[in-house]
């Protein structure tokens, strides 16, 4: 029932919008049809060299940032936990890291990693890094105590106690972090594309943006959008799944 | 008399929390014969935990020792398993997956384990639930999976903390009998700690009473109930003989105790 009236308000929306801008209600030159703008993205994916050059360079460099976010955001947050110095020092930075305007910093990175894809990569990757690494902290940290000793009493080697006794139950909060940092990655990625790149999708938008191609640039959002809609939705059905068990 | 499966000398444990020194255990000793099952009961706050705890190697004394067939306990080991009072079964493994793990993570070839398993679960009357989840059952359901997942490894000796605590009287007896029959199965020797006398008094050959904090062994007491038992020997004589030794030496702890009620109080809450 709440799924049906969910879907029902976003058509609702979409045949408003569409209306609005068929009959002229909106300026024309801002808001295209949203039809037009699905036209586009399909065109556009069926076009090799936007699919190679753009989509392709966007989903890998997300997708790399994204891993790499989350495989070193578990890691540190591993350090983080067992070392009660690195919390201490680290915490306030970790705490500080979304309020500083982190794209201000790209310069840093272009002088660091070069041109191409290695700096949003590792952009798009130190953005979501603090999410994971933070949350995977404090899922290790809040274990119900009851849980390790079991481990103990089986004289669990440190390995078999991070893989089958912290880990899981420390689950639900590394994967708030995973969710966070897949918002957080593909942010970086396609912001910095706006600002240092000649390929993906974030150099497409502000390509045709800046031609007036605004049909262009509305195919290539709406692609983004899709993107990040396919990953939140993947992310939830892994997710449902793991809630039932820990709930 | 044989040579004791487990024998406690002299066990005494001080906690430092800030600075300050909380005497839990003092001087306690008492003998574990092979096949066994023995009941510790006392006050709440009075270091029943703490004593299992050193007795399944997860702490250290302060002073004296424990001994399992001569040899001291220094660390966990595969001859002693243990029951937690908290709920304790890992809610991302099923039934089944729960019982397996100790075995499991002994590195045994899984279709072996998985057999074992399947056994144990079918001897704690979980049959049809091996696939469920622990919020799925019930609360006394989950505590039969955590006695479940320690009596697979067979260890010698099972130490049990209130296992049946959050449970009604009635379901806890009912249980208990049903502990006795398994545990008469698995031949384990059993120390259970138990704040119901009379679990205690139904299931035990032997009922170590511990006196309010810090913890002495304040009576011994042998229980003469015939075996095997079952829930008609609670209108025995004998039970009624055990309750009542148990009833008047818990009321005079408590009475002795009654000044320090006030301090224990803020304590209690979560023990
Ligand atoms: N880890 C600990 N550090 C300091 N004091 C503790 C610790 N564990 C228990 N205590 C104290 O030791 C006493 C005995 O506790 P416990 O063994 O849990 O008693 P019981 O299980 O009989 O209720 C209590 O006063 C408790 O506050
Ligand atoms: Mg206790």
């Amino acid at each position: 029932m709440h799924r049906l009236i969910q879907t029902l308000i976003v058509v609702c929306l979409l045949v408003l919008y569409e209306l609005a801008t068929r009959m002229n209600w909106l300026d024309s030159f801002t808001f295209i049809p949203f039809s037009t703008m699905f036209v586009n993205m399909i065109e556009n994916l069926t076009d090799p060299e936007y699919v190679t050059n753009h989509f392709g360079v966007t989903a890998l460099e997300i997708l790399a940032s994204f891993m790499g976010a989350i495989i070193f955001g578990i890691i540190f947050g591993i350090i983080l936990w067992r070392s009660d110095f690195a919390h201490h020092v680290l915490q306030p930075y970790l705490m500080l890291f979304y309020a500083i305007p982190f794209f201000a910093l790209y310069p840093i990175f272009i002088s660091i990693f070069g041109i191409g894809p290695l700096p949003v990569i590792m952009i798009g990757l130190f953005f979501a890094l603090p999410a994971v690494i933070t949350n995977t902290a404090i899922g290790f940290r809040e274990i119900r105590k009851v849980l390790v000793k079991v481990g103990q009493s089986c004289n669990l080697s440190f390995r078999q106690m991070i893989v089958h006794i912290y880990f899981p139950a420390a689950w639900p909060f590394i994967f708030t972090g995973i969710k966070l940092a897949a918002a957080y990655s593909i942010i970086g990625v396609i912001a910095t594309e706006f600002i240092l790149s000649a390929r993906g999708l974030g150099y497409t938008i502000s390509y045709a943006y800046n031609n007036f191609d605004i049909n262009g640039m509305y195919g290539s959002v709406l692609l983004v959008i899709m993107i990040a809609l396919t990953v939140n939705i993947v992310l939830g059905f892994i997710e449902a799944r793991a809630y039932r068990k820990n709930s | 008399m044989a040579e004791p499966l487990m024998k406690v000398e002299n066990l005494t444990k001080v906690y430092n929390s800030d600075a300050k020194e909380v005497v839990a255990l003092k001087n306690i000793e008492f003998t574990v014969q092979k096949g066994e099952f023995i009941s510790i009961v006392g006050p709440s706050g009075c270091g029943k935990t703490t004593l299992l705890e050193i007795l399944s190697g997860l702490r250290l004394p302060t002073t004296g020792s424990v001994k399992i067939k001569g040899k001291a306990v220094t660390g966990p080991q595969r001859s002693i398993g243990i029951v937690f009072q908290e709920e304790s079964t890992f809610p991302w493994r099923t039934v089944l997956e729960n019982v397996e793990f100790g075995l499991q993570m002994q590195g045994m070839p899984k279709a072996e384990y998985r057999d074992k398993a399947h056994k144990m679960v079918e001897l704690v009357g979980l049959k049809g639930f091996e696939n469920s989840y622990p919020f799925e059952l019930s609360g006394g359901m989950r505590q039969r999976v955590a006695i479940a997942r320690t009596l697979v490894t067979q260890p010698e000796i099972v130490v049990m903390d209130e296992p049946f605590g959050a449970l009604d009287e009635q379901t806890r007896l009912i249980l208990g009998g049903e502990l006795l029959k398994i545990v008469e199965q698995t031949k384990a020797t059993v120390v259970l700690v138990t704040h119901s006398i009379q679990e205690a008094a139904l299931l035990s050959d032997k009922i170590v009473v511990l006196s309010a904090r810090p913890g002495k062994v304040k009576y011994l007491i042998k229980s003469t109930l015939p075996k095997p038992r079952d829930a008609t020997a609670l209108t025995t004589p004998e039970f009624a003989e055990i309750t009542q030794k148990l009833w008047s030496s818990l009321e005079e702890e408590s009475l002795t105790k009654r000044h320090d009620v006030d301090n224990d109080s803020s304590r209690v809450v979560g023990q």
